[in-house]
């Protein structure tokens, strides 16, 4: 029952926060200045009527020619409502404006097409890094200060300060241009659960698991290796259990308490993308997605780009809080 | 952008660089010439892209990689292609192959393409579109293209002249407002009634001062002659008169930013503020007679005297007729008009006639089609009725215009080009096949040609993954840039050839915008000064330290440019703008050089009495001393007159150089021109005084910004309209592009020149003219309300005749020192040893012959054999092959 009053209370916050956030961010950007293109030879008139037809702006005013001279830009108030209508009304995230790229397509359509691969390199990048880098954590803590624990370490060491962007570029010469293993870039076409898909996406996995490996497997080993040295871990072996009896049930469980939210964290997190090695890999995810929408100033790309990560942050709070609960019994929420 | 001539030149190119397979054309053509005797390889063509376009809709994509999809799947009714020399054996070698030996340098004809007649029609359509007795003498004001009869969509749906008509009423349309429509009112091609369609429901505004039938200012009326209507307005010969608040009209500037600066002190006691709380929300304001005398007392005290009366001292009637400078009659709302108006019609299934407000010389005297056929007349927009009227959405809550979603999938395009749409992934890659629909494998002009089957583009962002892609042979050509010029710049695989870009300074020169800004920088508004600036500019140490690949230029048009490229192979200049007398003289006059009696130049330094191409060939626009007097000569003129330039002598001034973002290159940019400002001011009696600051607080926005005077100095480069220069001396000009627009008014400020002797109109004559109406003229659309309307477009005068008006332009400009050049650009790629071109000469028109000539060197199979040979697939050494 804590528990579930706890969760409505998180999700009533939750929603309030949302809302403040979203407002902000529907203001701040509302609040740049208007790109009107400069083009030569065109007739600047019918980029403000596109403008005005979006809502934007208002009041056109005119010279002789019959050249817009001015404008009043529409109130920000009177937008919002607008913007929050069309959503409640009919779903209407909007349509591209600004991008290129996505000009006259519907933004949510061009969210939801892009976000697959964006979540598939990042669960195959979990999938290769935790196990891996909770392995190797595990082992560094098992053995420290021996020679495995130093190997790992080096590893570990090179792995967290070299930035993902130089291990992609590494990979992508010598896996890929040198040693032929892989594609340079992954290959175009919606068929993500084919093999030739799986196996042109590996770079980009390989690039962004090095990284999270060598985070999990320092985590890990801190953790795990100040658990070993509690008295209860000394408590456990007295009482009979074995050396991996007693890390596997009493010391990794107890480390967990701290690793499980990270790695879940860390996930949620990657659904932004990777810019760099999205970019590097033309991996067709969302990585330069939000940049984009607030250079090009594409406001219903930005809204919605900024209520869903805005949305999976807060929800990601809630979820990391419970998983305590799960994974550590004593921990019970809201409880007085 | 020159939106129409950049579609005939991507049109063009198009056609030109496409592919397809040659082998196909001896089945679709049995009863021709047998098109494919030799065995040529094909192959599929990997390009990539940074941008994959998410709309490429004709009547709307403004996005040039729109063009990578737009330019291939559309065709054009005349195109550009080689000149062979017969002597040489012409076209096509005895085994039916191209025979590139023949190809004249330099040199083009205009080719039929999806037209097979062009007439001109304007006596014929006299009646229609009311062409007058001087139109239809002229000619070129109506032209009927009569299509070939085999025209089709890639599915099999023939294409008839009424297509045309109906994909120009859908690009008119004012549900719609399409980005695209202006290029057929506001650009070369000026279709009758277009704009007026799509501006249906706005009312006409005569200016009251401009004679309706022959477009001079005409004399100022007596006051007396003005009566009340029954609302109490003032009528003139029953005609309202109005005054737009926002619009100086012919006086220049509008009244209103006066009133709002001095409402409360200069201007206290009159109501003006009765005009402008009664203007429309277009501006205009309905005038009383008591309004007319509220304005011509704001004019009197404008003019620094107290009352009208003692204005009328010095100015006589005029302080009273002065205000009409600034009013408009009352015109009509325009009316609804029909489609039927506008100048395009279907004569019959397979004849199109387009009827044009501005005329074009779309064929040369001896009946061939001249290269604005194919330039600016190249096409016309064309769309698939039953699928675009499919992608129609309504207005709704997102936009209160018609929208569309044509162009924007797979599903939604259709070609009629030589390749069409075969799969389209958003931001990722799509791929275009061959159009066995398309009618040009069928022409005997391209027999053997298009040899590439297939095209596809990736997107790849990062630069590091197009050079491995590249190297892996995945991809058929790249780009050099500066890390990879060194080792790839001279390899038998690097092609060179013009960007049509050229780059220079932009100062902001406004002085009340100056004044009013807190960066005590008025010197700016004074000539000197940015003369000063413009000879501290050490071009070639300039480009070496930031753009090596580009070439320094002085002129505001770089070799590009033709004046008269109808007759560039046969002109000793080549036809080329910059190689003429005229426009050298214009850049030693900017660049300080004096012309002696006897015909030879001097610069006061190292040349003296030079032959004009030695005095030419010396300008490197840097002159250091010169620079150093003119900026002691200009801080006299500020400190002098202090106040007039509101300056402060206990502050710094401040000149701030507005960027987009700070990366490596602008921070780069900005340190030289530190030191380019420094060393220019040192030992003058500016030195100390004066620093460069960079901001890039206005992102994207900066060239906004730099107009509105935010910032004080910005490079920036302009690229448009290739081989017309005529066209784009407007990028300096035009009032809403140019990035000194507010430094002068181009519709106020005059150029007197003489114009050459010769059998056309003004002919000899002095005249004077606003430097927009110039440009107008030069383009034969000059508007109603300008003083003199003349057509001297292309085509209708002598080539040497425009040549002597755009030279006098060019030279007018430059000393005005707002736009300082100082680069031109230029492109260098490497291209696939998989393919090569038909000839490494560049050509002005064909390129280097694009995909329609290229060389398949090696099919798709033997290529990856092959790169498998070369260092296990790595060709980053076999590229660096020199000569």
């Amino acid at each position: 029952m804590y528990t579930f009053k706890y969760i409505l209370k998180r999700l009533g916050l939750m929603i309030f926060t949302f809302c403040i956030i979203m407002l902000m961010c529907f203001v701040l950007i509302k609040l740049l200045p208007l790109k009107i293109p400069r083009v030569q030879g065109s007739d600047p008139n019918l980029m403000y009527y596109q403008l005005q037809s979006r809502g934007y702006i208002r009041n056109l005013q005119y010279d002789s020619a019959g050249l817009v001279v001015g404008y009043e830009r529409m109130p920000i108030m009177i937008q919002l409502w607008k913007y929050i209508k069309n959503i409640f009304t009919s779903g209407d995230f909007g349509i591209s404006y600004a991008m290129p790229q996505y000009q006259f397509h519907p933004v949510w359509d061009v969210f939801v097409e892009k976000l697959p691969p964006t979540i598939l390199i990042n669960i195959y990048s979990t999938l290769i890094g935790v196990p891996i880098g909770l392995g190797l954590g595990i082992l560094a803590a098992l053995k420290k200060n021996k020679w495995q624990d130093q190997v790992i370490n080096v590893i570990i060491i090179l792995l967290v300060s070299t930035p993902s962007i130089v291990l992609g570029v590494m990979i992508q010469y010598i896996f890929c241009f040198k040693l032929h293993w892989f594609q340079i870039m992954m290959e175009p076409g919606f068929d993500y659960f084919t093999w030739p898909m799986f196996r042109s996406m590996l770079p980009a996995v390989f690039s962004l698991s090095l990284g999270a490996i060598a985070g999990y497997a320092r985590f890990t080993r801190a953790e795990l290796s100040e658990v070993l040295t509690n008295d209860y871990m000394l408590l456990a072996r007295t009482k009979g259990l074995t050396r991996g009896q007693a890390t596997l049930r009493h010391a990794l469980r107890n480390s967990m308490v701290v690793i499980f939210p990270s790695i879940l964290a860390e996930f949620i997190g990657v659904l932004s993308g990777s810019m760099l090695i999205e970019s590097m890999f033309s991996v067709p995810g969302v990585g330069r997605l939000y940049l984009d929408s607030i250079v090009t100033l594409d406001y219903d790309f930005f809204m919605m780009l900024s209520g869903f990560y805005c949305l999976v942050g807060l929800t990601a709070g809630i979820i990391v809080d419970i998983s305590y609960g799960i994974i550590d019994p004593r921990i019970r929420m809201g409880a007085k | 952008m020159k939106k129409g001539l950049k579609k005939a030149i991507a049109l063009a190119s198009a056609v030109a660089m496409l592919g397809g397979t040659a082998s196909a054309l001896v089945a679709c053509k049995p009863d021709s010439t047998p098109v494919n005797p030799v065995d040529l390889k094909q192959g599929t063509y990997r390009a990539f892209t940074t941008v994959v376009p998410g709309m490429w809709n004709e009547l709307n994509a403004t996005d040039d990689n729109a063009d990578s999809i737009k330019g291939h799947i559309n065709s054009s009714f005349f195109t550009y292609d080689y000149r062979f020399d017969e002597s040489k054996g012409g076209k096509y070698k005895a085994d039916g192959s191209v025979n590139a030996d023949a190809i004249v340098d330099g040199a083009f004809v205009v080719d039929y393409d999806a037209a097979v007649a062009l007439d001109d029609v304007t006596e014929e359509y006299k009646d229609k579109w009311s062409f007058t007795d001087k139109q239809v003498e002229s000619g070129g004001y109506a032209w009927k293209i009569t299509l070939r009869q085999d025209l089709q969509w890639d599915d099999g749906t023939p294409i008839k002249a009424q297509d045309f008509v109906y994909s120009m009423e859908q690009q008119l349309d004012p549900d719609f407002m399409n980005a695209r429509a202006s290029e057929y009112y506001n650009n070369a091609v000026k279709l009758i009634n277009a704009r007026n369609y799509v501006y249906a429901g706005s009312r006409d505004y005569p200016s009251i001062l401009v004679d309706e039938g022959s477009g001079n200012i005409s004399g100022y009326f007596d006051n007396a002659d003005i009566v009340e209507d029954g609302d109490g307005y003032a009528t003139y010969d029953g005609k309202i008169i109005v005054m737009n608040i926002n619009d100086g009209n012919i006086w220049g500037e509008p009244l209103k930013p006066y009133w709002d600066a001095y409402k409360d002190t200069a201007f206290a006691g009159i109501d003006f503020g009765a005009i402008v709380e009664k203007a429309d929300a277009d501006g205009y304001s309905m005038l009383t007679k008591k309004d007319i005398g509220e304005i011509t007392k704001m004019i009197a005290i404008l003019h620094d005297h107290a009352t009208p009366e003692e204005y009328e001292a010095e100015a006589g009637e005029y302080a009273y007729q002065e205000w009409q400078e600034f009013c408009f009659f009352r015109g009509d709302i325009l009316a609804d008009i029909s489609f039927d108006k506008v100048g395009i019609t279907a004569a019959s299934d397979y004849e199109l006639v387009v009827g044009l407000a501005q005329p074009l010389a779309l064929k040369n005297e001896d009946g061939s089609l001249s290269y604005n056929a194919a330039y600016a007349m190249a096409s016309l927009p064309l769309v698939k009725e039953d699928l675009y009227e499919k992608c129609k959405v309504a207005p709704n809550e997102s936009s209160t215009l018609w929208t569309s979603t044509y162009c924007t999938s797979l599903d939604t395009t259709a070609s009629w080009g030589p390749y069409k749409l075969t799969s389209y992934q958003s931001d990722r890659a799509f791929t275009l096949e061959r159009n066995d629909k398309w009618y040009g494998y069928q022409l005997e002009s391209n027999k053997n040609q298009y040899n590439i089957t297939k095209i596809t583009y990736d997107k790849i962002a990062d630069t590091n993954t197009q050079w491995l892609k590249f190297f892996a042979g995945e991809i058929d050509s790249k780009g050099l840039d500066v890390n990879h010029i060194e080792d790839y710049g001279r390899s038998v695989y690097a092609t060179y050839s013009p960007r049509i870009a050229m780059f220079s300074f932009n100062l902001y020169a406004n002085l009340d915008v100056l004044k009013a800004g807190d960066r005590n920088n008025g010197i700016l508004a004074i000539t000197d000064f940015r003369k000063a600036v413009s000879l501290a500019l050490d071009r070639d140490a300039y480009l070496r330290t930031l753009s090596p690949q580009n070439q320094p230029c002085y002129g505001l048009l770089d070799n590009s440019y033709f004046y008269d490229i109808a007759n560039s192979t046969t002109l000793e200049d080549g036809g080329v703008y910059r190689n003429t007398e005229q426009a050298k003289k214009a850049v030693l006059r900017a660049y300080g050089y004096t012309e002696n009696e006897d015909g030879t130049w001097s610069n006061g330094g190292l040349i003296n009495n030079a032959t004009l191409d030695d005095a030419y060939e010396s300008v490197n626009g840097y002159d250091l001393a010169q620079a150093k007097e003119l900026v002691n000569k200009a801080y006299k003129e500020l400190t002098d007159n202090a106040e007039k330039y509101g300056y402060d002598s206990s502050k710094k001034i401040t000149i701030l150089l507005g960027a987009s973002e700070e990366d490596e290159i602008t921070l780069l940019e900005h340190k030289t021109i530190q030191g380019i400002f420094a060393k220019m001011v040192e030992g003058t009696d500016l030195e100390g005084k004066i620093e460069v600051k960079l901001d890039s607080s206005f992102g994207d926005n900066w060239d906004s910004a730099f107009i509105a005077g935010e910032y004080d100095l910005c490079t920036g480069g302009v690229g448009n309209a290739p081989f017309d220069p005529f066209y784009m001396i407007s990028a300096y000009l035009e009032p809403s592009f140019a990035l000194t627009q507010n430094n002068w008014n181009v519709e106020t400020e005059t150029m007197t020149f003489k114009m050459p002797a010769g059998e056309y109109e003004g002919a000899g004559q002095e005249l004077t003219m606003s430097m927009m109406n110039w440009y107008r003229c030069l383009n034969g659309s000059a508007k109603a309300n300008d003083k003199y309307q003349y057509n001297w477009g292309s085509g209708f005068v002598d080539a040497s005749v425009r040549l002597e008006v755009l030279a006098a332009m060019e030279e007018f400009f430059l000393t005005k020192y707002y736009s300082i050049p100082y680069a031109s650009g230029q492109t260098a790629s490497l291209l696939s040893a998989k393919f090569s071109y038909i000839t490494k000469d560049y050509n002005t028109f064909m390129s280097f012959g694009g995909m329609r000539y290229m060389i398949v060197n090696y099919t798709d199979t033997e290529w990856d054999a092959f790169v498998k040979t070369v260092n296990n697939g790595d060709l980053s050494n076999f590229y660096k092959e020199t000569v």
